[in-house]
């Protein structure tokens, strides 16, 4: 072993560099705050090495993006961790960048001869906010999504330049494809450059600094061990609670981004002092100048507090103003958020949102990404085609034209209670000319819930959840009443007593029924010669109207329960 | 040429002749052969070794040489050339989508006019083909707008709310932006109350077959005045 390692100093001097760099002398001894330097220089490199394990998997493209961040999370061993802790170790870089800034800033590092030192280390703020900035679109989720366009809406708003900014940043006159392509060269090639080349420029001249104190006598004790077990102590704390909190919560991974849908955004939690910022001080003033004006201020900090003139108090009010008024801005925006409901409410949505495209896009997604498959999604397709095709006459809830019944709560025990007890309500058929079914005499309004269970007891998916005993009730009521007279329900009942053009309930609510009545209600198993509605059958295909018909079905939750929706 | 130009700072004057020398002390012939040198074995030993004597031109009167200091502007200029001509490779390179314009006219089908209600406003989903790249993606929803038919002809607006972008709902007797409850009317889309900077903004649309088209737009949001995107 021994003669091992002579050989290898022999040949590599590796073994005497070791020694010269652990005992490399720190000035003024060890100190906790020279641990924090230490430590961002750890936890950066947990980000490289996170980062380029997660480029393994990642694919930028607007129909590829957010699938390939799903197979990592949900199909490669520890990608969600190694995620998790990308994420979170952004924001240990954050904090302990910010921490190290206001150390050096009190024990008043920018002075005379480290000015460069000074201020090559404040231009790797807006760098580390840069990575955060590009990094938060690339999942292309609704929150990266959403926080991306008003970032772009920032910058667009900015005088003379905006727009032209605005452009660059996007890659186009819009969000996407091209967007996700430049932000991940930005975020994983010249971020990562520039970094490494301005991280360098610091440390060069902060050891240079350091080596000319030294030469002046200042006192100092070697690396090793006395900083060496403060830097890894303050490595691990950080490490813990970043790793707790990625084991944990996650990074996160909403609903595929969507241009057409409306989400209450907000940046990652590092940018929420600036976004509140700029609600208190709205426009340019509170995007551009103020942040711009406080990293002059710190820039110039090393001529404010000059050794000829010193300043202390403005100094350390410029060093700690920032990061208090941002904690500041930071709860008021918590604050803020807990209060509001609308976002609280929108929250919810995109959580809900966010679990159905996770547990479509599961087994697979096709060539135009998740998104297709969340258009395509029975139940939210067949929303959008009664907004355009039944709305017009059939209201919903109350919204939408008034020349058909409220379908709203359509196939619910209470509507199907409304219309048995009186048809002619407005809600139901009172708007149309179907005239000719009588409403229930009083006294038989006891048999309703009877007559209901029975109704839905056409439908077999229901049949297993209903009391057989009622149905029973129903059934005997149903006859009892006469409505197979006009409304046939048994292969044996003609139906069409009083004039006809009485739908037959056989099968009442199931898909079959609802689909045959879509494509023709004029058939004569339907209203006949008395419809009023017009066909289907020729206007939607076949999926239309199938998501149709999911859709319909939906409005009764033990309908939209007792199917799945695929 | 760089590794040339960097021993010069230090002894600025007087041995000049490293670089003066080989270059300015045969003109013609082997001009090109100094300065090609240093690829080659032999010919380095003829650069560092007759140059660094070199007694030819100590040239005492001028500091800087016109030689050298024509030496030092091309230097510089082909710098900047090479630099400049870089730089603008670059900015084509990565300006190129910025050029692309507008997506083109997308006019959407929202199905028969026969549909609509009369003198109702209706939400409906403009759904088509979205162009990204160089993707076309046809099952997409593009954004939701806002339809009202009256008699034959409809209007339409962007349900989007030009405050911050929410989807404006229809209500009972206005249309109400949920996010900051900005609320317009629904007969022109004006602002009747909130936070909204404008009204609702206006879609073209044109009725043909019995079919309705809306032409589908976004807006920048948040300012006054309304801007296509
Ligand atoms: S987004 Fe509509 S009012 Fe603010």
């Amino acid at each position: 072993m021994r003669r091992w390692l002579a050989a290898l100093e022999d040949r590599t001097g590796a073994a005497s560099l070791a020694r010269r760099l652990l005992a490399r002398p720190v000035p003024d001894g060890p100190r906790w705050r020279h641990a924090l330097p230490a430590a961002l220089v750890a936890a950066v490199l947990v980000q490289a090495i996170t980062g380029v394990a997660m480029t393994f998997y990642y694919a930028p493209g607007a129909t590829i993006a957010w699938e390939s961040v799903l197979h990592l999370e949900e199909r490669v061993v520890l990608g969600g961790l190694v995620r998790g802790l990308h994420a979170f170790g952004a924001g240990a870089v954050v904090v302990l960048l910010a921490a190290h800034l206001v150390s050096a800033g009190l024990s008043r590092a920018y002075r005379r001869p480290r000015e460069a030192a000074w201020i090559s280390g404040l231009l790797l703020v807006p760098l580390a906010l840069g990575f955060g900035l590009t990094g938060y679109l690339l999942p292309w989720d609704q929150k990266g999504y959403w926080a991306t366009q008003v970032a772009v809406g920032i910058a667009r708003a900015t005088p003379l330049v905006g727009d032209v900014a605005g452009q660059v940043m996007q890659g186009g006159g819009d969000l996407g494809t091209l967007t996700l392509t430049r932000f991940y060269a930005v975020h994983t090639l010249v971020l990562p450059l520039g970094l490494l080349v301005l991280g360098a420029v610091h440390v060069a001249l902060v050891r240079r600094a350091a080596a000319a104190r030294l030469a002046e006598g200042a006192v100092a004790a070697p690396w090793w061990p006395g900083q060496a077990w403060r830097d890894g102590l303050v490595f691990a704390a950080v490490a813990l609670v970043v790793v707790v909190l990625a084991a944990a919560r996650g990074a996160g991974l909403e609903a595929p981004a969507d241009p057409a849908s409306d989400y209450s955004p907000r940046p990652e939690w590092y940018f929420a002092p600036l976004r509140q910022l700029l609600t208190v001080v709205p426009g340019p003033w509170g995007s551009l100048v103020l942040p711009g004006g406080v990293l002059l201020l710190l820039l110039a900090l090393p001529w404010l507090d000059h050794p000829d003139r010193p300043r202390p108090r403005l100094a350390r009010a410029i060093v700690l103003g920032p990061p208090l008024a941002a904690l500041a801005l930071g709860v008021q925006a918590a604050v803020v958020d807990a209060g509001d409901r609308e976002h609280q409410a929108a929250r919810t949505r995109a959580e809900a949102e966010a679990a159905l495209a996770r547990r479509l896009a599961r087994d697979g997604v096709p060539p135009g990404g998740a998104a297709e498959l969340l258009w395509a999604h029975p139940p939210l397709r067949g929303r959008r085609l009664f907004q355009t095709r039944c709305q017009g006459c059939h209201p919903l809830d109350g919204v939408g034209g008034e020349e058909a019944a409220d379908l709203g709560p359509f196939l619910t025990d209470a509507w199907l209670e409304g219309v048995i007890r009186d048809p002619r309500d407005p809600r139901f058929f009172g708007r149309t000319e179907l005239d000719t079914m009588p409403a229930l005499e009083r006294e038989d309004w006891p048999k309703l819930p009877a007559l209901v269970a029975f109704l839905r007891a056409q439908d077999p998916a229901l049949a297993p959840k209903l009391d057989p005993a009622l149905v029973a009730a129903g059934e005997e009521a149903y006859f009892a009443l006469e409505c197979h007279t006009c409304h046939a329900i048994t292969d044996a009942d003609e139906g069409g007593a009083l004039g006809g053009g009485a739908p037959s309930l056989q099968g009442y609510g199931t898909p079959e029924w609802l689909t045959a009545f879509l494509r023709d209600p004029g058939h004569e198993r339907f209203y006949g010669d008395s419809n009023l509605m017009p066909a289907y059958g020729g206007e939607l295909d076949d999926d239309e109207l199938a998501a149709l018909v999911v859709f319909l079905r939906g409005r009764d939750p033990a309908r939209a329960a007792a199917t799945p929706d695929r | 040429m760089t590794a040339e130009d960097t021993p010069e700072p230090a002894p600025e004057q007087a041995p000049d002749a490293p670089t003066t020398g080989p270059t300015t002390g045969p003109t013609t012939g082997p001009t090109t052969e100094p300065t090609t040198g240093p690829t080659t074995g032999p010919t380095t030993e003829q650069t560092t070794g007759p140059a660094a004597p070199d007694p030819e031109q100590p040239d005492p009167e001028q500091p800087v040489p016109r030689r050298r200091f024509l030496e030092m502007a091309a230097v510089c200029a082909g710098a900047c050339a090479g630099v400049g001509a870089l730089g603008a490779a670059a900015a084509a390179v990565i300006g190129t989508p910025l050029r692309a314009g507008p997506a083109g006219d997308l006019w959407v089908d929202v199905g028969p006019l026969a549909r609509l209600p009369e003198g109702q406003p209706l939400k409906v989903a403009l759904e088509g083909e979205r162009r990204d790249a160089w993707q076309r993606l046809p099952r997409r929803t593009l954004g939701n707008a806002v339809a009202i038919r009256r008699g034959g002809e409809v209007l339409a607006w962007s349900a989007t709310c030009p405050h911050n972008g929410c989807d404006v709902v229809v209500g009972e007797r206005d249309l109400l932006c949920p996010c900051h409850v900005s609320r317009f009317a629904a007969a022109d889309g004006a602002v009747l109350l909130g936070p909204s900077p404008r009204g609702l903004d206006r879609l073209d649309t044109r009725v043909e077959d019995g079919r309705v088209l809306v032409r589908f737009q976004r807006f920048a949001l948040g300012t006054a005045e309304r801007r296509t995107l």
